[in-house]
Parts: C-alpha cells; structure tokens; sequence
C-alpha cells in the first residue's frame, strides 16, 4: 500500500511541479500587465510624459509608431499612446462600477436563492433566466437608445447585462455550500439562519464571485467596445478602446496601426483578466483546497 | 540550453507579433509628414473638449440651389439630334478587339448590373415633391425621373424633359414645351396635362411649396397638348434654374394619385423604373425599356440592365468598398482620400467653377450663437487651414460661400481671420464656456467634430457633440432643433436659388428652409434684387455683397470647397455621361448628382 502510494507520488510531482511554476509565471505576467495597465488609467492626468489625447498634430497624421509616439498617431495626428492609455482609462472606469454593482447585486440575489430556495428562488431565477435570454447586445442598444448615450447611461447598460449571470453563478454556489457538511452541523447545532448565511455559506461563495468578477471584466470590457464600434456608446470626444477600434476599422488597410495597437492592448488586457480570473477561481476552490 | 515554459513562450510569441504588425506600420502615410511641420504650432487641443462638425450630411436636399441668374433666356432648344425615342430595337454591341480609347472607352455593351455607393438614404420616399434628398437622393432621382431642365457649364439651364422654356418680356410668364414622345413608366404621356399637374402638386409640398409661393403663381395655363403657360405675381428671371432640382422632377399624375403611398411607388420618364427599395439597404432600379433618350449613335438607352443603390454613409468604409470590389463605383466628397481615388481608380470630378462648400452652420436663434460676437469669436479660434489640412485636401479656407470662378467669390471677404487669442478674450468677456454641436454619427463626421472641439478648447470652450443619424440631422435643421451643426451646400451658381436657405422669409415659422435662422437686411435685399435682375455684372455685385454680409454677420464658418467625383471600376464606362440635348456643355457631377442613362460595364 504504501509503495502504491508513494509511486503516485513520484510519477505526479514531476507534471504537477513545472505546470504550478508555468502557471506562476503567467499570473504574474498577467498581474502585472493588468497593474500597468490600471495604474497608467488612474494616473493618466498626473502623467506628465503623456500628451493630451485630443490634441491634434502631435506627430505626422497615421504615422506608424515611432519614438515620439510609441503607438503612432491617428488620421488627426493624435497620439495614439496617450488615447489609449486614456481610452482604458474609461473602458475600466465603466467596467469597474458595472461589475462591481453587477457583484453586490447579483452576488445577493443569487446568493438568497440559493440558500433559501422555494420562492425566492423560483422568482430570483425566474427573473434571471427571462433577463439571459435577452440578447444582449440588442437589450443594452435599446437601453443606451432610450437614454441616450453618456457614460453614466452606458454604465447602466453594461451593469443591468452583468446582474443576471452574476446572480446565476452565485446562486449556483450558494446551493453547492447550503447543502455541504459543515453548514448542516452548524444548523444542527442550533445556528440560525443569518449565521448559516453570513459565517458559513456567504465567505465561501465571495471568493468565487471574486474571481468571477475578473472574468466579467473582461465580458463588459468588450461589451463596451462592441457598443462602441457600432457607434452608441459614450459619445464623442470621450475617449473608449471599443471607439478607437471603430475609427481604425476604416483605415485598416492604409493605417493598421490605429486599430490594431490598441486591439491588442485590449486583446492582453482581456487575456490578463481571464487568466487572473481563473488563476483565482482554481485557487480559491473550496473543494479543491480541502478535499 | 533553458526553456522558457509554454505559456511564457505565448505571452511572448504575441509581444513579438505585436511588435511585428506596430512596425509594419512605421512608413505611415506619405503625405502627413509635410503637414506637421507646417502646421505644429497651430491647432491644439486640451482635454476633453468637444467638438463638432463637418460635412454635412448630403441632407441638406436643400442646399440644391443652382441656376446662375442673367442669362434666363433658355428657351432654345438643346441641340444634338432628334429626341426620337427610341424603339428598343438597337442590338447589344461587343467591344471591338483593340485597346479601348482611355478617353472614350470601348463600344457600349449592353446589360449588367451597375452597383453603386450612395452616401445617404433619401428622407421620406422617392417622391421628389416630399423627400428630402441631398445628392444621394438626388442621383437615384435622376435615374427614376430625370428634371425639366439640366445643368450648363456655361452657368445656365438648359431645357431636357422641356424642348422649351420661354418667358415673356417682364418675366412673370413663362411658356414651358415638353419634348414630343416622351412616356412615363406606367405609360401615361409626358405630356402638358402632366406638366400642370406637377406645378400643382410642387405647390402642394411642404417644402417645395414654400420656395414655389415665392414666386407668387398666379395661374397655370394649359396651351396645348405638350405646353403650358406659368403666370407668376412677380418677375422671376431665373426660373430654369429652379427646375434643375426637386421641382423639375416631373413625374406620373398616377403617381400624385397614390397620395402617401407615392413614396414607395416612383413612377417617372428615367432610364430607369423602381425594382426594390430597401431603405437604408438598397435601391434596386431596372432598364425602362421605353426611355425617350438614345445616344449620339441613335442606339437605345439606357445600356445597363440594372443599377443596385447601397447606402454606405461612412467615407472610409464606402472607399473600402469600392476598392475591396464590392462596388462597381462610388460617390463622394473627397477630402483626404482624394488622391486614392484618382490614383486607384477612374474618377469623374465636378467641374473647378460651382463647387458647394463645406461649412459649419450656426443656428442664429438660438443661444449663444444669436450673438454674432459670440459666433465672430468661435470663428476666430477656428484653425480652418489645419482642419483643410488634416480633414480635407489641403486647400486654402473658403471665404465665403461662393468658390473661385462663381459670380459671387471675393478672395477677401471680410470674414475673420484665425486668432484665438482674440476669439479667447471675446469669449471669457461673454462668459461662454460650453456649446453644443451636432454632427452624423459617422467616423469621418466624427473626427472632423473633435477637431473643431479640439481648436474650440483651446479658447475655453467644451464642446458636446450630439450625434444624430443623417435624416435626423436634415429634420433637425428644417426644424430648428439644433445650435451649430456642419453643413455642405450652395453651388453659386445661381444667387436666386439660395434664397431659400438665406432669406428672412424662409427662417420663420416651421418648417424652414432657412436652416440656420439668418436673419439679415443686407442678404435679404440682395437676395430680392437678384430675383428680378436680368444682367450677369448686377448678380455679381448682389452675389458678393451677400458674401461680405456673410462674412460680417458670421453665421457660418467656412471651411472648403466640395471636391464632388463619382469613382469606378476600370471597367466602367460613362458615368454621368449626358450625350445630347445640352449643347455640348453639360455640367457633370453638379452637386453630387449624376446621370447613369448612358454607363455601361464592359465585360
């Protein structure tokens, strides 16, 4: 038996080893990208090495990257560093709030379902699975339509399309720990409700949804810049990557730059907050870690 | 030797592609390295500033003014040989064997389907009388109807449905004679009864009512079978010219029978009959098999079985349909990508003389720009030869609305010159801080809106751009919902013609013509003046005294003048080609619009 099982051993460790340090170093690739990258949003206005976005002429017009500007410039002669430092700028400052809002809404909602079930969860997910069928893209059209096109309308859109798989995912947790071993002692033991829900379920499932919320960054980054290269996202001067992207798309042929810079910045960006996302997910699992 | 682990491996596979697809774009775009350094110091921007502007949205149906004055005396007949229709008997052609003459191009062929780029929907329909079309709408209409009279380079009208169009000494009557032979698509005579009936129903219009009641009609007299007598209430000199557009579309009276329904249902005496009509998709128009006109060889037109219309409103992605093939030719007012087009492909361009102009409109009425200070100022921080620079082809400002070589054009208008530091002072003096702009939801639009706001900021102001769709932006301007908004528009090639967007009268009430509210006495007399003037040298003096009214008065800036071309595959022949009946000067691509009777594709 114990040879068995030291065999085990030996024939996983070498597998396991490289695979956890390739992982290591891609989460922290991924963290630190995603750092500069939030870092640089923040601290736009205060970085002095930075021109002003809007400025026209800052170099030759659809100039290719050159050292005076590091991503090039577009049709206006803009510095194409500077928006799209200033475009993740805004693409994160929706993005945040809308997940965020998306996570304590759809975090509680969810969250109550799962643990009380019976009605509550026969309309939470009632609700939930009307709001998913929506398509998406159409349902935050209509609504950016109706209210027109600003930041804060935009941000409604986008956090209104996270709520719903947001709640679905934690009332799925919420189920999973409801019935686990630990809490069924605890109510045995006479732990009432609010107890069982804040102590025992609820800490288990914030860190899932914590890591859920990396990766619905990522949804709603793009969901932004879809709305944008169809043209109803925040209006214009503002600055988003999905509007940069729009107004690359024309010039892609004599101009690739534009677009496909900043494409690719969102692209590592969106890849860095999936990694991170299930980096954590993997981590923080509960099962995983104890069982 | 150490291995960097896989993932590693990707993350820097991906840097390395990106630095490979940044690099490529080193070379950039030849042209904009010469512009920086002349232009550096000039416009700059701050932060979120807001801008606005430009090209106007074909919307502007209006803006068709035409017909230069003087010369009203188009009652000859346009030469060329008979206007026997023709009887559809001419048999297709093959092109010969040898190289085709660039100039010429091959024999017609007959058959194909022409597919050709619009920049704009029509608001409102296919019926002339109610739409509200700008050169897209204009260029499907020439094919569906065809107008009463036709462009001359020469800065006159020339009769073409009309065989005649003659007024009597004074000018409050003119005799107007169809062209024998000529059928509408449902097969009703063009004939005097139809003529009438089209007055009637220009009358009836909403907005061609109002440029109609200006001419105070009196009476509509039926002579005989192909003529009709029009008694004004006062004199109108240039009358041929007004028919050059919206009011020269003569169509069915079967067609005025359907009432709202007209819209959907074009019947006209063009080359070409309505097939399908998808707005916003397509416009899909068939050969009319029974179209009067032939081509100087007496073979039928037109040659094309079929022409599709597709509505791309952004420049850029129309270019890239053109040049990806997916469009036989394309229409457009071409700034920066000028040289593309004559470089990639065969261009046919507006002529140098009558060229509209691209500009930003301020809505007079409302505030701050009812303050011609207010206006002056925004003026002055405007860096119109950077804007040419980077949104146009590079050319000096426009001076007023008229372009070189119109009767109206001054080198020196009067019109302020760049200086923010003047247009700053002025501004912080008034306290203005904020404006509101509006512009077509397209990239190019787009752009050129957040350089005007780009140039604004830099004097203090924050400029919000409202985007709307381009129909929306023609509603908004006829009904005054707007505070500045780009525009495009006035040929100069007929002073009488712009009366509608210029004069007082037309500013009032709604719906108004006059978009931009100007309400100004010296505009107003010249305006009126050149209504009954008969001499070329007093529309000339009226024309540039409205052009220095303009510049005084600052309710628009003026940016450039339109550089209108239709572009085509090689294979394509005969683009606004207009053989006969216009005496061998016919204007081609005036204002957008263009005639497809006589294009082919060759293969």
């Amino acid at each position: 038996m114990t040879d068995t099982a030291s065999t085990v051993i030996t024939v996983s460790q070498p597998e396991v080893a490289p695979r956890r340090r390739r992982h290591n170093v891609a989460l922290w690739m991924s963290v630190a990208w995603l750092v500069l990258v939030i870092a640089s949003a923040v601290l736009a206005p205060w970085l002095g090495f930075l021109d002003d976005p809007h400025k026209p002429l800052a170099g030759p017009p659809e100039e290719g990257p050159s050292w005076s500007n590091w991503f090039g410039t577009d049709q206006l002669g803009r510095d194409m560093f500077a928006r799209s430092v200033w475009g993740g700028r805004l693409s994160l400052s929706i993005a945040g709030p809308a997940v965020g809002i998306g996570i304590v809404v759809g975090g509680v909602l969810g969250v109550l379902a799962g643990y009380f079930g019976k009605w509550i969860d026969l309309a939470v997910s009632s609700v939930v699975n009307i709001a998913l069928a929506l398509p998406a893209l159409v349902f935050a059209l209509f609504i950016v339509t109706v209210l027109g096109q600003s930041y804060m309308n935009v941000t409604i859109a986008v956090t209104i399309l996270s709520i719903p798989a947001i709640a679905r995912i934690a009332r799925a947790q919420a189920l999973r720990f409801a019935a686990r071993e630990f809490v069924t002692v605890a109510h045995m033991m006479g732990a009432r409700w609010p107890r069982l829900l804040f102590r025992e379920v609820l800490p288990n499932v914030v860190p899932a949804l914590a890591s859920i919320a990396f990766l619905a960054m990522g949804i709603v980054i793009i969901a932004e810049g879809s709305l944008s290269f169809i043209g109803i996202s925040v209006g214009s001067p503002s600055i988003t990557w999905g509007n940069i992207l729009a107004a690359g798309r024309g010039r892609i042929e004599q101009s690739p730059h534009i677009a496909l810079i900043t494409g690719g910045v969102m692209f590592v960006t969106l890849m860095a907050l999936n990694f991170v996302g299930d980096e954590m997910l993997r981590r923080l699992d509960v099962r995983e870690a104890r069982i | 030797m150490t291995r960097f682990p896989r993932f590693v491996r990707s993350w820097l596979w991906l840097l390395v592609a990106l630095a490979l697809a940044a690099s490529a774009c080193g070379g950039g775009d030849s042209d904009g390295g010469e512009t920086v350094v002349a232009a550096t110091e000039t416009p700059s921007a701050t932060d979120d500033g807001a801008g606005q502007d430009d090209d106007a949205a074909g919307g502007d149906g209006a803006s068709e003014g035409q017909g230069d004055a003087g010369d009203d005396d188009a009652s000859s007949d346009t030469g060329g040989d008979d206007t026997a229709p023709s009887d559809g008997e001419s048999q297709p052609t093959t092109p010969p064997d040898d190289a085709p003459d660039e100039a010429i191009g091959p024999e017609p062929v007959y058959g194909g389907t022409l597919v050709y780029g619009l920049e704009a929907e029509t608001t409102n329909g296919l019926n002339p009388i109610t739409a509200q079309a700008g050169a897209s709408g204009h260029t499907v209409f020439r094919q569906i109807y065809e107008t009463l009279t036709i462009p001359h380079a020469d800065g006159t009208a020339r009769p073409f449905l009309l065989e005649s169009i003659v007024p009597n000494e004074d000018h409050t009557e003119w005799t107007l004679t169809m062209r024998p032979g000529i059928v509408f698509h449902d097969g009703l005579p063009a004939d005097s009864a139809a003529l009438k009936r089209h007055f009637e129903e220009v009358e009836a219009g909403t907005l061609t009512g109002i440029a109609y009641a200006d001419w105070e009609p009196q009476d509509i007299v039926v002579l005989d079978e192909l003529s009709i007598k029009l008694v004004l209430g006062r004199p109108v000199t240039t009358l041929p010219n007004f028919l050059m557009s919206h009011a020269g579309y003569l169509a069915s009276p079967a067609m005025y029978d359907m009432g709202g329904d007209s819209a959907r249902n074009p019947i006209g005496s063009g080359p070409f009959m309505l097939d399908e009509w998808i707005p916003n998709e397509v416009t899909r128009l068939v050969r009319n098999p029974d179209y009067w006109r032939t081509d100087t060889e007496g073979r039928a037109l037109p040659y094309l079985d079929a022409i599709e219309f597709r509505v791309i409103p952004d420049t850029d992605a129309r270019f890239a349909a053109l040049r990806a093939g997916d469009l036989h030719a394309s229409m457009d007012d071409a700034g920066i990508n000028l040289g593309d087009y004559m470089e990639d492909f065969k261009v046919v361009r507006e002529g140098e003389q009558f060229r509209s102009v691209g500009y930003l409109m301020f809505n007079a009425s409302r505030p701050p720009f009812n303050n011609v200070e207010v206006r002056r100022a925004l003026a002055q921080c405007t860096d119109v030869q950077t804007y040419n620079t980077l949104m146009w082809d590079g050319q000096p400002p426009a001076t007023g609305p008229f372009s070189p070589g119109t009767p109206g054009y001054l080198e020196d208008s009067g019109f302020p010159a760049y200086d923010p530091d003047a247009g700053r002072a002025t501004l912080e003096q008034l306290g203005i801080t904020s404006v509101q702009s509006d512009t077509v939801a397209t990239e190019t639009f787009l752009r050129s809106s957040e350089l005007v706001a780009a140039m604004w900021s830099e004097c203090g102001i924050d400029v919000t751009i409202n985007t709307v769709d381009q129909a929306e932006l023609v509603t908004n301007a006829i009904l005054g919902v707007f505070t500045s908004t780009a525009w495009r528009g006035h040929s100069g090639y007929d002073l009488t013609t712009e009366r509608t967007w210029w004069h007082s009268k037309f500013g009032r009430g709604l719906p108004a013509l006059n978009f931009g509210r100007i309400n100004d006495e010296r505009i107003d007399q010249a305006l009126d003046q050149a209504l009954e003037a008969t001499s070329p040298e007093e529309h000339k003096r009226l024309a540039e005294e409205v052009n220095r009214a303009f510049a005084d008065g600052v309710y628009n800036i003026w940016f450039y003048h339109s550089n209108r071309l239709v572009a085509a595959q090689d294979d394509v022949y005969g683009i606004d080609t207009v053989s006969k009946y216009t005496d061998g000067g016919y204007l081609p691509v005036f204002g957008g619009r263009v005639s497809l009777a006589e294009t082919w594709i060759n293969g």
